[in-house]
């Protein structure tokens, strides 16, 4: 059993029922998706590190009714890329992973400049690639003249 | 004996001649920063590299400190957050020094220019005294050849002159 595998065998146990979608075609880029709690990130993010898998990117998405991040995990294994995607609303404090993948430290503040999320207990809050006063989002869909604020199902079917 | 009337911001002794010869020198020996900033940064390579050499021109020794070099070229899109950094660079230059805007982005913000765009500062000369702009997106190597055969004219004969002097269409009689 390949390495990816065995993270997907304690992500199921750790995680509630239907939590994991398995995509075996590969068609979407991803191995599987992971749905996570935030109270869970660190723990789920615990699971991957030990299992020899390390933080490839970070995105955040905006919603109406909903704000989302994903982590995009990868082994140095073929076709293992793996995704865990987090729910919650706009206002709370995600816990930071940059205790148990330093990388994470460059892609959290680039989600939190650019999106607006907060982590908590962040090491280094600073802006990474805006000039250092900005106190805008850019990708927040209410940035701008952009008008495309949807909610997440109407998106995701 | 008359004491000879000095007038401010003009250097008490002129020398002309020695002016002239030491222009020239500069001229021909331009020393331009390794410091490149987006996609034109390339066409900036490729002009110093051995097909357009720009050795021909004594341009070619690209310093990688702007403490040995007199000229900038400013190649890319400047970000805002790259600003400070591209004006400290200028300030660390010796005089006496030039600056080539290459590209549109340099020039005025090219295509990231739009209304309520955040991220770029719409033209070098809102930072740094440009002398030369050279358009395009990217310029060929041979516009920025242009730019330097244009530069090098205005170093030795002065702001006023048609720097375009040199570029006549072959075949053409007179
Ligand atoms: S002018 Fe065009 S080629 Fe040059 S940096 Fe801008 S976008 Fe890139």
């Amino acid at each position: 059993m390949g390495k990816k595998e065995l993270i997907l065998q304690k992500l199921r146990e750790m995680l509630p029922e239907g939590a994991v979608i398995q995509h075996d075609a590969y068609t979407s880029g991803v191995a599987f998706v992971a749905r996570v709690p935030v109270s869970g990130i660190v723990e789920a993010a615990e699971v991957c590190d030990r299992g020899g898998a390390y933080l490839e990117s970070m995105t955040g998405l905006d919603f109406e009714d909903t704000a989302e991040i994903v982590y995009h995990m990868n082994v140095y294994e073929p076709k293992s890329r793996f995704s865990l995607r987090v729910l919650f609303p706009h206002d709370e404090k995600i816990p930071t992973l940059s205790g148990i993948f330093s990388s994470a430290v460059w892609l959290e503040r680039e989600v939190r400049e650019f999106l607006g999320f907060d982590f908590l207990d962040h090491p280094d809050p600073r802006n990474l690639l805006l000039p250092e006063d900005a106190d805008f989002h850019p990708l927040r869909k209410t940035f701008g003249k952009i008008a495309a604020y949807r909610k997440r199902e109407e998106i995701y079917a | 004996m008359a004491i000879p009337k000095v007038v401010p911001g003009e250097p008490v002794i002129k020398l002309a001649l020695l002016d002239d010869v030491l222009n020239l020198a500069r001229a021909n020996s331009l020393w331009p920063m390794t410091f490149g900033l987006a996609c034109c940064a390339i066409e900036m390579m490729a002009a110093g590299a051995s097909r357009f050499d720009l050795d021909r021109f004594g341009a070619g020794v690209f310093r990688p400190s702007p403490r040995q070099s007199d000229l900038m070229i400013v190649a890319g899109t400047i970000s805002k957050k790259m600003a400070p950094a591209i004006q400290m660079l200028w300030d660390q230059m010796p005089n006496p020094k030039w600056c080539i805007a290459m590209g549109n982005c340099a020039i005025s913000g090219g295509p990231f220019e739009y209304e309520g765009q955040y991220a770029i500062v719409p033209g070098a000369d809102l930072i740094v005294p440009v002398d030369i702009y050279v358009p395009g997106c990217p310029p060929r190597p041979e516009g920025l050849i242009q730019g330097f055969l244009a530069l090098e004219d205005k170093i030795t004969k002065g702001e006023n002159r048609n720097i375009l002097r040199r570029f006549r269409r072959t075949g053409r009689k007179s």
